[in-house]
């Protein structure tokens, strides 16, 4: 199969060509081939498309950011391998997830905001609330003025003081 | 920001006394600890205090939380470790700062293996990284040495007092600690050229205020009970008294004609002035702050702010103050005539108040949710409109018809709410009102009837006649049409008060590059660079380049090639001081960078940079934006120079065609010509090419190049391009790669080392020789 993956040097990572192993914290790729196995080293999992496929499109990188390949599926992989990879996305894509808005307030240029996460009770603040809100559907996140993001999964199931709170910058 | 204990840089041992019992735990005493951090996230990703102690044999972690408890009537904190770990300090070596979505973390490898050491939130990766260092320094020595003087100083994002925000780091102003008196006392500074018109306006104001209150003393109870009634001292006197009332309005209303000519005579030389002051604090920022803020937000500031604060001097202050005046006015007078009557004007003023201010909250809620869908629908057009060819294209009409519809609907929604609520509050307020003045009614009304039935208990000092009521009246309406004004003025102040404070904001910010205050000048500028360890990076930790050393000799011309986003541009903005490099230093003819005058720095060097920008205008005025002086000829000659003269020739106004804002009318390559005239126009000592010539095809581009060279008259060029065969002229060469320089060298030189250039060389002659095309 000449695939325009192949041209790109882009490689599918399939359980047959390669293997995925814990060192320490951190998961290491092995390259299969018919004399064996090679260690390509630490890698990193990037998330092509990190809202809409969360499972799907992983990208490895290596720790120089050069790109090591792609799994398709997570669920194509081995499930020592699923568990592994599943422990570093949630580790690399943590967002504290928003359950309860206590107060947000704007003042001057910053919203101040305090709420309650399942990471637990937290206060940060916001740098031009409007462009920070990035709107998936019904789910929200926010970005602070520090970078640091957080999720609100569903809009909707937010209880009514806390959608009071943020009902302003929604639209 | 969370955590009970904040790393200093230059004090990291000192341990906060409820670390002390978990420390002892282990074995660790007070005195052994050399550094400590205290970040926010535990290994499960929950928000947790999190020490790192280091001692000079071990590091420990000790995951916890902060509990509040109560002893001898003290509330004392204490720390309840819940997760322990520790490794041997010999054994950790390549601790690294690793960015991940949105946290951070510290790894180290300790025997072979990389283990995480802390999590942590992007809020305390500048903690991290000065603690990163000492750590690497203990594990190969023992012991550090902190940092000193300006490297250890925190960046204060938080007001002490207050706790807000600072808009800007860099210039620590707090919004709210910064007196709004003071921003509105600063404003008025500026504007003092305007003093003793704006003084003027408020007399005329204040005159008119006086005369209205005046005005219906006379016209109703005056005229009733003194010159219609028999017992009155004007009795029988209208035309004098009708004479007074006329002259009154008169008057009143030639005070308001001159204050209506003042105030659009002001209008405009005070909205001009602020446009200017405001743009040219804008304009004297370095390019970092443009490319960080939207620009749309700054256009606004010019147009709308200048009109906001004008507004502010000119109707707000002034209106607010004989407002306020005709109200205590109209209210002292009508305490002089009755004061139970009085009390019941001014009963249901406080409520109204309220009342009021409560809807007008709520209005500001309604109109910046309108405001904000209008900003949507805004920029949703203009992105339809400026992509109107890959709308065509992709055939997306329908797709757009959609988006524009919904959104339209919103913003005729937000509509809809702000104009019904509108309707809705405001007659609500202004029924009360009308309480208030039936309230009036009908306490005067008993007045007199008691007065009339039973004189003797009413004093005789109380009278009240229908005269006196009449008068009452008119300054009830009086106090309480303005009512509305002063709630609305409040909001409205508050919106001009941060159009000034936005525009100290920018006043006061600091450009990053500046002007040395005694700037070296160059006699004669040969053209000379040098590079001498120079790294950058736009964001901290995200390094673009670095360690970057080379020494172009003046009048030569060098090559750049590397990767694209391998920094060759930014390269070239260093060059120009668009940017300052993070380390080491640049040089021109031995001078360094910083030290020269922007005026000499700027003169001798020009840029084709990779995105070219025309102006609206003429092709003439476009070129000539190098040097406005420059004569016909020059610009003839440039264009000639350049290409750009062919296709120039080829349209109808020829160079005074205009070129739209868009320049839909240009193609890339007719663009990257006019630039290239732009530069040569400026006839600079150094000349930098970011892939100036890529757009274009290879003839016309060694024709140009040609030319170039002819014009140099020993000028040193900087030529980045993809395309090898744009460098066959070039001197030397130098290969940007892993952001430093990998090799440089003469083209030959660099074929003979068969490293990176040769790779690429040999890449793009295969590629020709595949069509039968071989270079020599
Ligand atoms: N204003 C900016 N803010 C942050 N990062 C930037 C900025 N400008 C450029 N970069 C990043 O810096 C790196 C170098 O960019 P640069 O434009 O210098 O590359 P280049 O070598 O000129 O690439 P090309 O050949 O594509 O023109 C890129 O990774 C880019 O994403
Ligand atoms: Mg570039």
């Amino acid at each position: 199969m000449n695939s325009v993956f192949e041209i790109a040097g882009v490689t599918p990572l399939t359980v047959e060509n390669t293997r995925i192993a814990l060192e320490g914290d951190f998961p290491v790729l092995y390259q299969k081939s018919e004399n064996g196995e090679e260690r390509v080293g630490v890698f990193k999992t990037q998330r092509a498309f990190p809202f809409e496929k969360e499972e799907e499109f992983l990208v490895l990188l290596s720790e120089e950011g050069k790109e090591l390949g792609f799994i398709r599926k997570l669920s194509d992989r081995t499930d020592e391998e699923i568990a592994i990879l599943q422990k570093d996305l949630a580790r690399r894509y943590f967002m504290p997830r928003i359950k309860k808005i206590h107060k947000v307030k704007e003042q001057f240029a910053f919203s101040y905001w305090k709420v309650d996460t399942e990471s637990g009770p937290l206060e940060f603040s916001v740098r031009d609330t409007y462009k920070s809100l990035i709107h998936l559907g019904a789910r929200i996140i926010v970005t602070d003025a520090d970078g640091n993001r957080y999720d609100i999964p569903d809009y909707h199931t937010l209880d009514k003081a806390s959608r009071k709170q943020i009902d302003l910058y929604l639209w | 920001m969370r955590a009970p204990y904040v790393f200093d840089p230059q004090n990291p041992h000192i341990v906060p006394d409820l670390l002390l019992p978990a420390l002892s735990a282990h074995g660790v005493k007070k005195e052994e600890v050399l550094a400590l951090l205290c970040v926010d996230l535990d290994d499960d990703c929950l928000f947790k205090d999190c020490y790192l102690v280091a001692t000079k044999e071990r590091l420990l972690y000790i995951a916890g939380v902060t509990r509040l408890c109560r002893e001898d009537k003290k509330t004392l904190q204490v720390f309840v470790p819940c997760k322990q770990t520790e490794w041997q300090m010999k054994d950790l070596s390549e601790m690294k700062m690793e960015d991940l979505v949105s946290s951070c973390r510290l790894t180290a490898v300790c025997q072979n293996e990389r283990f995480v050491l802390c999590n942590f939130s992007l809020s305390f990766k500048e903690d991290v990284r000065i603690f990163r260092g000492y750590l690497e320094e203990i594990a190969k020595t023992g012991s550090f040495t902190p940092l000193s003087g300006e490297k250890a100083k925190k960046k204060e994002l938080y007001c002490p007092k207050c706790g807000l925000r600072y808009a800007d780091a860099e210039n620590k102003v707090c919004p709210r600690c910064q007196k709004q008196s003071k921003t509105v006392c600063r404003t008025a500074k500026l504007l003092s050229g305007y003093k003793w018109k704006l003084i003027l306006i408020g007399l005329t104001l204040i005159l008119s205020g006086a005369l209205s209150v005046v005005a219906p003393y006379f016209s109703a109870g005056f005229f009733y009970d003194e010159v219609l009634d028999a017992a009155g001292a004007f009795y029988g006197k209208i035309l004098l008294v009708i004479g007074i009332i006329v002259t009154t309005r008169l008057l009143s209303q030639l005070v308001s004609s001159i204050h209506s000519a003042l105030t659009s005579v002001i209008a405009a030389d005070m909205v001009y002035d602020l446009r200017k002051i405001i743009f040219s604090s804008i304009n004297r920022l370095s390019l970092s702050f443009f490319t960080s803020r939207k620009t749309g937000g700054l256009m606004t500031q010019v147009n709308s702010d200048a009109q906001t604060i004008y507004w502010f001097f000119c109707d707000l202050i002034p209106s607010f103050t004989v407002n306020m005046v005709q109200v205590v006015a109209a209210i002292l007078i009508m305490f002089l005539l009755s004061p139970p009557l009085c009390l019941a004007a001014i009963l249901f003023i406080p409520p109204s108040i309220v009342a009021i201010r409560a809807i007008f909250k709520k209005m500001d809620v309604l109109h910046s949710r309108r405001f904000g869908r209008s900003r949507s629908l805004s920029s949703a057009l203009s992105d339809m409109l400026g992509g109107v060819r890959v709308v065509k294209a992709f055939s997306g009409e329908q797709k757009e018809q959609k988006r524009f519809n919904k959104k339209n609907e919103e913003l005729a929604r937000a509509d809809l709410n702000t104009n019904l609520y509108g309707a809705k509050a405001f007659p609500g307020v202004e029924l009360l009102l009308r309480l208030g003045n039936s309230l009036v009614w009908a306490v005067g009304g008993v007045m007199i009837l008691l007065h009339l039935t039973n004189p003797a208990l009413v004093g005789e000092r109380q009278v009240l006649t229908y005269g006196l009521l009449a008068t009452f009246l008119s300054y009830v309406s009086m106090i309480y049409s303005p009512l509305f004004g002063f709630v609305d003025m409040i909001s409205q102040a508050a919106d001009s008060i941060k159009a000034m404070s936005r525009l100290f904001e920018i006043m006061d910010a600091r450009p990053d590059v500046v002007e040395r205050s005694d700037p070296l000048r160059l006699e004669e500028v040969k053209g000379g660079l040098r590079f001498e360890n120079t790294g950058f990076c736009y964001l901290p930790g995200q390094t673009v380049l670095e360690k970057i050393s080379f020494e172009v000799e003046a009048g030569k011309t060098v090559g750049i090639v590397g990767k694209t986003g391998a920094g060759k541009s930014t390269l070239a903005h260093l060059i120009l001081r668009l940017y300052d490099p993070t380390e080491g230093d640049i040089y021109l003819d031995g001078v360094n960078l910083k030290d020269l005058s922007f005026e000499d720095l700027r003169k001798n060097v020009a840029i084709v940079s990779q995105d070219t920008y025309l102006f609206a205008g003429t092709i003439l005025e476009n070129v000539r934006y190098a040097r406005p002086d420059a004569t016909l000829m020059e610009v003839f000659e440039a264009c000639v120079a350049s290409g750009a003269h062919e296709f120039i020739m080829k349209l109808k106004d020829g160079y005074e065609t205009r070129i739209g804002q868009g320049n839909a009318d240009l193609s890339g390559g007719e663009r990257q010509r006019l630039s290239i005239a732009r530069a040569i126009l400026k006839d600079p000592k150094i000349l930098i090419l970011d892939e100036a010539t890529a757009a274009m095809d290879t003839r016309t581009e060694m024709i140009i190049q040609r030319s170039l060279t002819a014009l140099s008259r020993g000028r040193t060029t900087l030529i980045i391009a993809h395309r090898l065969s744009t460098l066959r002229d070039a001197d030397e060469l130098i290969v940007i790669d892993g952001k430093t320089v990998a090799e440089r060298g003469t083209p030959a030189e660099l074929i003979r080392q068969k490293g990176i250039y040769y790779t690429l060389y040999k890449m793009q002659t295969e590629a020709l020789k595949t069509i039968g095309i071989a270079e020599d």
